[in-house]
């Protein structure tokens, strides 16, 4: 009851102010056209978009920064079904049919399954936010220096564990983006770390300047590298267009147990949407009586993958608005947009600001409205939209990311940093390290050392306070348990490909 | 033309975090040896000297295994010069870093409005070779929005042109 009074007071502050609405309705058209173009994802698109928050009330910021995210996840589809390219990794799942059914020249059909898709996957990830962020806030008074230590830990375990590339990369960037968070004074003792005498990198990097850096400006120097063009010579027929909203409710359990799915790998951290769609799609097409059609435009294997990635969201931002601990690179853009506005995430969230977080609470939902209208309504403009922008995508994106840092606090330094960060973007994905590991590396850096030293200020330097307590007990073994799997799975591969080496020799 | 395999060619981002790391564990050396708190604090370069070490030792071991491992690479075009710069920024990626950092560094004298322009411009002209025509007009369209969004919509207290 008190969760819907909370939810009621959160949906009437976005809905009573028009301002809000506007920049809920902005963020969704802005965040789905920017994420509908391939390459640039959510990330790149919160990073990119950050600045646009500064000038605005806290709710308002907010509720644009999660607009955007909804936006990006549902406009990720749409280059996926119309050109077979993806619009981010979480995308990708959706060309397997859904290229195939515009290509058999339902691209309506296909637009408006996936956006109801979208939004029955993004209405499951709302009600378990809404449902669970509160609980585990109240949970959270459990938490102290060593057992936040041990989660933060944890964290980035996991996010280096389950990314793409090969992990000793994924941990080597983590350990990076940690390092780059310790440039500056010491928070406890003041001394000056690693800034090379520069006054500037007193206050150390900021996670804004590092994030567009990294993902915006480094998505700029591939489409540079790339000659920034979508290769498409598909010319789509209007009438295709436009949506057919019959025979779509069919799927509506494929959508729900996507969701479910979604929501559930949401919550943990490095998981990420990417690996929700992939789950979602494989179980559809592992429990499906019509599996041969997987691949072929069969409309389970996309709007069940396509619930999963918008209902990741409200599993992605429980951990994110409960315990300050992002799990994922979107949740650390809207821990930064939180921190921006002044507010300290984490568990006193849910009773110092309850207004502002069951905003964003609601901003979910009132986005994922806004995006079911917008995607089967402008479905026709999107296509129009995605080709006229994308010639001068290049320089648009450049000119927002100085811009965008400029404003921060009006210092050059900045830029010359964000540019810095932007190279090394490009580099690392040159190399093949994840950039979403180093920029969580970057955003849980100053809570993984504080939390580390506090608790052995506190116990007097006994250790054992990392092992003597139920949560540290549950945290420890986890972590234990995880990487013996790890270890396991990646014995297990070089195993295998030892011995496919060997068939192949002989 | 076939690529050609060769050995001991390694990719610079592992390099030049090597060469960054270097100097933080050096730099924690000596933090720790000045560090005298006899408190239960482990103090500023415990975790910088851990952390630094290890990830220290994970590049070192992905660069050996990039030196050894035989790599085809596609072939060089003729015109270009020797030298490693080279194959880890091509020429249109080298004019955009020069671009971004010229506009970056020279804002404190010219202006943000100023430095903006020398971005867009610069980009359009000199990175994708469009015609002066769309330059021009791109540029004006493109600060004209940017103004508008930031300064007049969202009300962002920006300095446009140089403090002095």
């Amino acid at each position: 009851m008190e969760t819907l009074t909370l939810l009621s007071g959160g949906l009437t502050a976005i809905l009573s102010d028009p301002a809000t609405l506007a920049w809920c309705a902005l963020g969704v058209t802005i965040g789905t056209v920017v994420g509908a173009l391939p390459g640039i994802g959510t990330v790149t698109t919160m990073a990119v978009l950050l600045p646009l928050t500064f000038g605005l009330s806290p709710v308002s910021a907010l509720v644009l920064l999660v607009a955007i995210y909804m936006g990006g996840m549902f406009g990720g589809r749409i280059s996926s079904i119309l050109l077979n390219i993806p619009g981010d990794a979480s995308s990708v799942v959706s060309t397997f049919d859904g290229y195939p059914l515009a290509r058999q020249g339902r691209v309506g059909y296909a637009l408006t399954l996936s956006a109801v898709a979208s939004f029955v996957g993004g209405l499951v990830g709302f009600a378990g936010l809404a449902l669970l962020a509160a609980v585990l806030a109240k949970a959270a008074i459990l938490f102290g220096p060593a057992e936040y230590f041990l989660l933060v830990c944890l964290v980035l375990l996991l996010t280096s564990g389950i990314s793409n590339s090969t992990r000793p990369k994924a941990i080597a960037a983590v350990g990076l983006g940690v390092l780059v968070s310790t440039v500056g004074l010491d928070r406890i003792t003041g001394d000056e770390r690693f800034t090379w005498g520069i006054v500037d990198l007193w206050d150390g990097a900021d996670l804004v300047v590092v994030a567009i850096g990294i993902f915006g400006l480094s998505e700029v120097i591939v489409r540079i590298r790339d000659g920034g063009k979508i290769e498409s010579t598909d010319k789509l027929p209007l009438r295709s267009l436009f949506p057919p909203a019959r025979s779509v409710a069919r799927y509506t359990p494929s959508m729900a147990r996507g969701g479910l799915i979604g929501f559930l790998i949401g919550i943990f951290p490095g998981a990420g949407a990417s690996m929700a769609t992939f789950i979602a799609y494989a179980a559809e097409k592992t429990f499906g009586k019509d599996r041969e059609s997987f691949g072929k435009g069969n409309p389970r294997g996309l709007a069940a993958p396509e619930a999963a990635d918008n209902a990741s969201v409200g599993g992605a931002l429980i951990p994110t608005l409960s315990l300050g601990i992002p799990g994922s690179a979107s949740g650390a853009m809207i821990l930064g947009g939180l921190v921006m506005v002044g507010l300290q995430p984490g568990p006193e969230l849910f009773t110092k600001s309850a207004d502002i977080v069951w905003a964003v609470i609601a901003a979910v939902l009132v986005a994922n409205v806004l995006l079911l209208v917008l995607n089967t309504v402008l479905v026709p403009f999107f296509a129009t939209a995605l080709r006229v922008i994308s010639p001068y995508l290049t320089v648009f994106i450049a000119s927002l990311c100085f811009v965008g840092v400029y404003s921060l606090r009006s210092n050059f330094f900045d830029v010359l940093l964000m540019v810095a960060f932007g190279l090394i973007g490009y580099l690392m994905r040159r190399s093949g390290y994840p950039l979403t590991s180093l920029l969580l590396g970057v955003v849980l850096g100053p809570m993984l050392e504080d939390n580390f030293r506090r608790a052995l200020l506190v116990s007097r330097g006994d250790w054992s306070v990392f092992w003597s307590s139920p949560v540290t007990v549950i945290l420890l073994t986890t972590i234990v348990v995880a990487v013996v799997a790890l270890l396991a799975h990646a014995g297990w591969r070089r195993t295998r490909a030892r011995a496919e080496r060997t068939a192949v020799m002989s | 033309m076939a690529g050609r395999t060769r050995r001991g060619r390694v990719s610079a981002f592992p390099v030049l975090a090597c060469l960054w790391l270097g100097t933080v564990v050096w730099q924690a050396v000596e933090l720790a040896a000045r560090h005298t708190d006899t408190s239960a604090d482990l103090g500023p370069a415990f975790l910088p000297l851990a952390l630094g070490a290890l990830v220290l030792v994970l590049l070192t071991a992905d660069l050996v295994r990039q030196a050894r491992a035989p790599r085809t690479e596609p072939p060089e075009p003729q015109d270009a010069t020797a030298g490693g710069l080279r194959r880890w920024f091509e020429p249109p990626l080298r004019r955009f870093a020069v671009l971004a950092a010229a506009a970056a560094a020279l804002g404190p004298w010219i202006g943000l409005a100023a430095a903006m322009i020398v971005l867009i411009a610069g980009c359009l002209r000199y990175v994708e070779r469009r015609t002066w025509t769309q330059t021009i007009v791109t540029t004006v369209v493109l600060v004209a929005a940017l103004y508008v969004v930031f300064v007049v919509l969202l009300q962002v207290p920006i300095d446009l042109l140089p403090a002095y």
